[in-house]
C-alpha cells in the first residue's frame, strides 16, 4: 500500500516528507501496518495539540484512486505504524515548512 | 519619602472616618490626611490591577523562592508520557549521564535567570517543580513541553538534531513554554502560536546569554546552535537574520513575507527579529530593558490567548512608555523594533 507521510512541527520546525510503501517493510510488519492504516480516523478534523513543540503527522493514502487524508498527533500513532515512521526518519526529505 | 507611615495604611477606612469626626483638631486632621492618602493608594492599586496584573495569580506563603526543585528522569528510550526512573534530584552531585547533567544544569540556569531578573519563582511563579525527562524515544530528534509540567528531551537522530539537552537555549525555550502557558496561554496556531514560539526563543536566548555573560553584541542570536545536526547546521533559527540559520531555514524576517497558515516555528522569525532590534538598539544586556518589557507584556492581563503580533507589539510599547517614559530611549527602541519587521503599531 502506498502511503505519503509528512512530519511537521517539533522544536526545529522542519517538515520531513516521504513517499513510502508498506512493501518496504517485512511481511509481518507490512500486514500490521496495513491493518493500522485501515483503522486510522480518516477525514477527521485536526485536533488542537497540547503543550508545545510536538510532532504532528499527516498521512495520505490513494488506494484505488480514492485519496484519504488524516493529521495525527504523535501520541495518536499506533505502535504498529512505527516501522513505517522509521522509514520516514531514515529516508524522508526535508520540505520547506512554509509550503 | 516623608509621608511613609505603615500605620496609616493598615487602619480600616471605617475607623478613619470615625476619627475624622473627632472633636480633637489634631486627631481630626491626621485622620483626614490618612483618608486622602489611603484613597490614593486604593485607586493606584485598582488601576495597577486593571492594567497589568493577572488577578488569578495564586498567593503562596510557604516558599521564599530562589531555589529550584529539579528532578531528572530517564525514559530509557520509551515514548511513555509518564516519568520513568529518577536519576538525579535537587542537590545531588552529577551522575555519569551527560544528558542528565546538562538538563539539571540548564534547568538550574533557566530558573536562575527568571528568578534574578524577574523574581519569578519557577514556571508558575509559585515554585513549581522542574521535571526533565531524558532519553525520550529512540533517536528522537526533538524536545517538547507536554503542557502538564514535563519537559521531554530526545537524544536526536544525528541527522536533523543531536542530543537536545546540550542546548541551554533549548532548555530555556521549553521551560518558557510552561511560563507562557501560565501567563497569556497563547493559542498554538496562527499569529498567537508564532508569538508563543517567539517568546520561547526570546527568553531561551536570554538564558544562554545570561549563563555565558554575553551582552547583545557578543551573542550570536542563534537558536539551537549546540544541537543542530549536519542537515541543519549551523543553527535552527537566527533571531538576527531570520531565514539564514541553515540551508532549509525559510523564516520570514518581516510582515511582507508573512506565511499565512505557516507553522508556528516559521512566522516566529518576525517577532524574534523585533526583539533583536530592540535589544541591540539599546545595547548592554538583553535583560536590562528589552527582556523586562517583553516579560511585562507576556504577563499583562490584556494579552489574550488569541493575540496577534500587533496586539503584542502595542502592549510592549505601552510597558516601555509606562516604565521608562513616553519619550525614553526604551520606548523609541520598541517602536524601531516593530517598524523594522513592518508590524504597524
Amino acid at each position: 500500500m502506498r502511503v505519503y507521510v509528512t512530519r511537521r512541527g517539533g522544536l526545529a520546525g522542519v517538515a520531513l516528507h516521504a513517499a513510502l510503501d508498506t512493501a518496504q517493510l517485512s511481511a509481518v510488519d507490512a500486514t500490521r501496518a496495513e491493518a493500522a492504516l485501515r483503522d486510522l480516523p480518516w477525514g477527521r478534523l485536526p485536533t488542537q495539540p497540547t503543550g508545545a513543540d510536538r510532532f504532528r503527522y499527516e498521512v495520505v493514502t490513494a488506494e484505488g484512486g480514492h485519496e484519504r487524508h488524516v493529521e495525527l498527533g504523535e501520541t495518536e500513532i499506533p505502535d504498529t505504524l512505527r516501522p513505517l515512521l522509521e522509514l520516514l526518519h531514515d529516508y524522508g526529505q526535508i520540505r520547506p515548512a512554509s509550503g | 519619602m516623608t509621608a511613609r507611615c505603615a500605620q496609616r495604611c493598615i487602619l480600616p477606612p471605617g475607623l478613619l472616618h470615625r476619627l475624622a469626626r473627632s472633636e480633637e483638631a489634631a486627631l481630626r486632621e491626621a485622620a483626614l490626611n490618612a483618608l486622602a492618602l489611603d484613597g490614593r493608594f486604593r485607586l493606584a492599586r485598582a488601576e495597577s490591577a486593571a492594567s497589568s496584573l493577572r488577578l488569578s495569580r495564586p498567593v503562596t506563603f510557604a516558599r521564599a523562592g530562589g531555589q529550584p526543585q529539579r528532578t531528572i528522569y530517564d525514559q530509557q528510550g520509551s515514548e511513555s508520557q509518564t516519568p520513568g526512573a529518577v536519576v538525579r534530584v535537587e542537590g545531588q552531585a552529577p551522575c555519569g549521564d551527560q544528558a542528565v547533567n546538562q538538563a539539571y544544569d540548564g534547568l538550574g540556569a533557566t530558573y536562575s535567570f527568571y528568578w534574578t531578573v524577574f523574581e519569578r519563582d519557577s514556571i508558575d511563579g509559585a515554585g513549581m517543580p522542574l521535571l526533565g525527562l531524558m532519553h525520550y524515544g529512540r533517536r528522537y530528534p526533538n524536545a517538547f513541553w507536554d503542557g502538564a509540567g514535563h519537559m521531554f528531551f530526545g537524544d536526536g537522530d544525528g541527522r536533523i538534531l543531536t542530543q537536545t539537552a546540550a542546548g541551554i537555549d533549548v532548555i530555556g525555550h521549553e521551560l518558557t513554554h510552561g511560563v507562557t502557558q501560565h501567563e497569556a496561554n497563547l493559542t498554538y496556531s496562527g499569529q498567537s502560536g508564532a508569538l508563543n514560539e517567539s517568546v520561547s526563543d526570546v527568553f531561551g536566548i536570554q538564558v544562554k546569554q545570561h549563563a555565558l555573560g554575553q551582552d547583545v553584541h557578543s551573542s550570536d542570536w542563534l537558536i539551537g546552535a549546540d544541537i543542530a545536526g549536519p542537515v541543519l547546521r549551523p543553527a535552527l533559527r537566527s533571531m538576527k537574520q531570520p531565514g539564514t540559520a541553515n540551508p532549509h531555514d525559510d523564516q520570514p524576517a518581516d510582515m511582507n513575507d508573512y506565511v499565512p497558515g505557516g507553522d508556528v516555528h516559521i512566522n516566529s522569525g518576525i517577532p524574534n527579529r523585533a526583539f533583536y532590534v530592540v535589544a541591540t538598539t539599546l545595547g548592554g544586556h538583553a535583560w536590562d530593558a528589552a527582556g523586562p518589557i517583553w516579560y511585562a507584556a507576556l504577563a499583562d492581563s490584556q494579552l489574550r490567548p488569541n493575540a496577534t503580533f500587533r496586539d503584542f507589539a502595542r502592549i510592549t510599547l505601552r510597558h516601555a512608555q509606562q516604565t521608562y517614559g513616553a519619550a525614553s530611549d526604551q520606548a523609541h527602541a520598541v517602536q524601531q523594533g516593530w517598524e523594522a519587521v513592518k508590524v504597524a503599531l
